[in-house]
């Protein structure tokens, strides 16, 4: 499980094109079939030729699969910026006399929780689901057992992959896409920490409770120190339970 | 009897063994030669080659802190630009705020990183691993969001850019004002950092992190306080960070927090991963090759004439040039440099016979 969370850093990238996004549906399923092939790219040609190595190698790895993204970005479309034209930007509704909720707005959330729910099932019942988690309790006995880990690590990385692509096309409905949302994506590391790295279930906690103190810091502290308020909630979460909000207490020694 | 060969490689004592340069003639003249050619260097290059080689010998203090604690106690720090940050913004802090001199400075800067470090290192006492890794992270946003905040706030007391200058650097004496100056007190500064962790990887401490690299239960049950160890080698990575925060913040005599990004945290792990992870020597080759490699893509493109088409997407190549570099270490040298010179040394020492030594660099 490790490796789709660390991937899940290095996708907003991927869809980082500045272009109107006229046919929606069509450019989704490009994104996914895209982001699938790539995260498949990026396991067999980074990420496999280093199993057996430190772990160190392989958070490097992501990293410089990170800078390589951002640079092919940044030779591509440099200092280019944009939003994400989405149909129903305009239509919404009043919910009070001073709160105006358009469509739009409630997409992230929606988006969110339909990702999170599906995960979480495919994590828990579907076949490949079970696999994902026995090799993520210990890949050796795993594969002993006749798990194809290769198989369970390309698999993981692709649907790391596409939630990403879709966790990056929600931001970019919000905001400004520019490269700076590695940022955004970083923030994803913590809540998963913050939840427990092993546990589906606890992201949408940590993810609610993050995003709540960011948001309250925003409002009555200071803009800059909200950037740090998920960091020093994951120091604060850790320091106490290490193993993250919702995470198994054995799964410590695991990386 | 007096003419007897003995081989430059054979130890005949343990202190011999242990020695931190093996006493061999060749040896000796090839440092003697390395220091001639060294001391020349000022003369003989140009002030941009100079100035390359001044970021390399600052980068090589930050590398070797680094290395302390990823290489030796394999501890992933993500956060080595705080203690830079650390140490560049208490100098500067420490010298328009307390107006103290900047031969004291140098040392509080590098403690103050020391400090961060051994802060940076609490987490330890319940972490491990990957977790321990994330909240070195976690301290690089936290310092990189307050650095900015204190650097807001002395541009707002004491004017921008040009009135939060520092003064040129003096040592025993002596201005520090142009490169070849610089690039001599920094040699020495560097120098003694390397010989410093040199010296530390073949002492207790050195040996507790070895043992605690192959494996943290087994080191704990021989005796070791792991958590200590690890709280210490923070400690003096935070004090070479901070180190090289100070002096390059003297260097540029201005303190920057975008120059104190994560990018700047993974170019410092790439540079002991690429100049091989865990070897002393190879945080030199690594802070050399990666600062190197960098001057080399800008001055390509300048004086290739690109300048026109590739001008404005410098930095984007020099980011693809830099993890393409990564990448390729990662998955065909995983030693890095240091392990590809001991390869070719082993080829040419072995010459005429064809055995090369499987057996990985010693770390």
């Amino acid at each position: 499980m490790l490796t789709s969370f660390i991937g899940l850093q290095l996708l907003p990238q991927n869809f980082d094109s500045p272009t109107s996004f006229g046919k929606l549906l069509l450019t989704f399923a490009l994104m996914t079939v895209g982001g699938i092939i790539f995260g498949l790219g990026v396991y067999r040609y980074f990420i496999q030729p280093l199993s057996g190595t430190s772990r160190i190698s392989i958070v490097l790895m992501t990293l410089a699969a990170l800078f390589l993204l951002e640079a092919v970005v940044d030779i591509i479309w440099p200092g280019e910026s944009g939003f994400m034209a989405l149909p129903g930007t305009s239509i919404g509704f009043q919910a009070s006399d001073t709160v105006y909720i358009r469509l739009f707005d409630l997409l992230p959330p929606v988006v969110g929780f339909v990702v999170w729910l599906a995960l979480l099932l495919f994590y828990r019942l579907s076949r490949q689901g079970i696999r994902v988690q026995a090799v993520a309790e210990k890949s050796s006995l795993a594969a002993r057992r006749g798990i194809n880990i290769d198989h369970i690590g390309a698999v993981s990385w692709a649907i790391a992959v596409v939630v990403g692509v879709i966790a990056g096309m929600t931001i970019g409905t919000q905001s400004v896409v520019s490269t700076l949302i590695v940022g955004t994506a970083l923030k994803g590391f913590t809540v998963a920490l913050v939840g427990g790295l092993d546990s589906i279930e606890g992201i949408l906690p940590a993810a609610l409770l993050i995003a709540a103190l960011e948001v309250a810091t925003v409002r009555w502290i200071d803009q800059q120190w909200s950037e740090a308020v998920p960091y020093i909630v994951l120091l604060v979460v850790l320091m106490i339970k290490p193993w993250g909000l919702f995470g198994r207490t054995e799964e410590l020694e695991r990386v | 009897m007096a003419f007897s060969y003995r081989s430059p490689y054979l130890s005949t004592s343990y202190q011999q063994d242990s020695g931190l340069f093996a006493p061999s003639i060749k040896r000796i003249n090839f440092i003697m030669l390395l220091v001639v050619f060294i001391a020349l260097v000022p003369y003989v290059s140009s002030a941009s080659i100079l100035s390359v080689a001044n970021f390399s010998l600052i980068a090589i203090i930050g590398a070797v802190g680094l290395q302390v604690v990823t290489g030796m106690a394999s501890q992933l720090s993500l956060g080595h630009a705080a203690f830079m940050a650390t140490g560049a913004f208490v100098s500067t802090g420490m010298f328009f705020q307390l107006n103290l001199p900047p031969w004291l400075i140098i040392p509080i800067g590098s403690i103050s990183g020391m400090m961060l470090g051994f802060i940076s290192g609490i987490p330890a006492l319940r972490l491990r691993g990957f977790y321990l890794g994330i909240t070195t992270l976690a301290l690089q946003a936290i310092v990189g969001v307050a650095c900015l905040k204190y650097q807001v706030f002395l541009q707002t007391r004491y004017g921008t850019t040009t009135d939060l200058l520092l003064p040129q650097l003096r040592v025993l004496g002596v201005t520090i004002e142009s490169s070849a100056s610089w690039f001599f007190f920094l040699l020495v500064v560097s120098g003694l950092s390397v010989f410093f962790v040199k010296n530390l990887s073949r002492s207790q401490f050195g040996r507790d992190t070895a043992a605690m690299r192959q494996r943290e239960v087994v080191a704990e049950s021989l005796g070791i306080n792991v958590a200590i160890v690890k709280l210490r080698a923070f400690a003096i990575a935070g004090f070479f960070g901070g180190l090289c925060g100070t002096l390059q913040t003297f260097f540029f005599r201005q303190a920057s927090i975008e120059d104190f990004s994560l990018t700047v945290s993974v170019k410092y792990l790439a540079m002991i991963m690429i100049g091989g992870l865990g070897v002393v020597s190879g945080a030199v080759y690594g802070a050399v090759f990666v600062t190197g490699t960098t001057f080399l893509v800008g001055e390509i493109i300048s004086r290739g004439g690109l300048t026109e088409t590739l001008g404005p997407k410098t930095r984007g190549i020099e980011l693809l040039i830099f993890a393409m570099m990564m990448i390729v270490f990662l998955i065909f040298e995983p030693d890095g440099i240091a392990g590809v010179w001991t390869r070719v040394k082993g080829y040419f020492q072995l010459w005429p016979y064809r055995y090369v030594s499987t057996t990985r660099v010693k770390r």
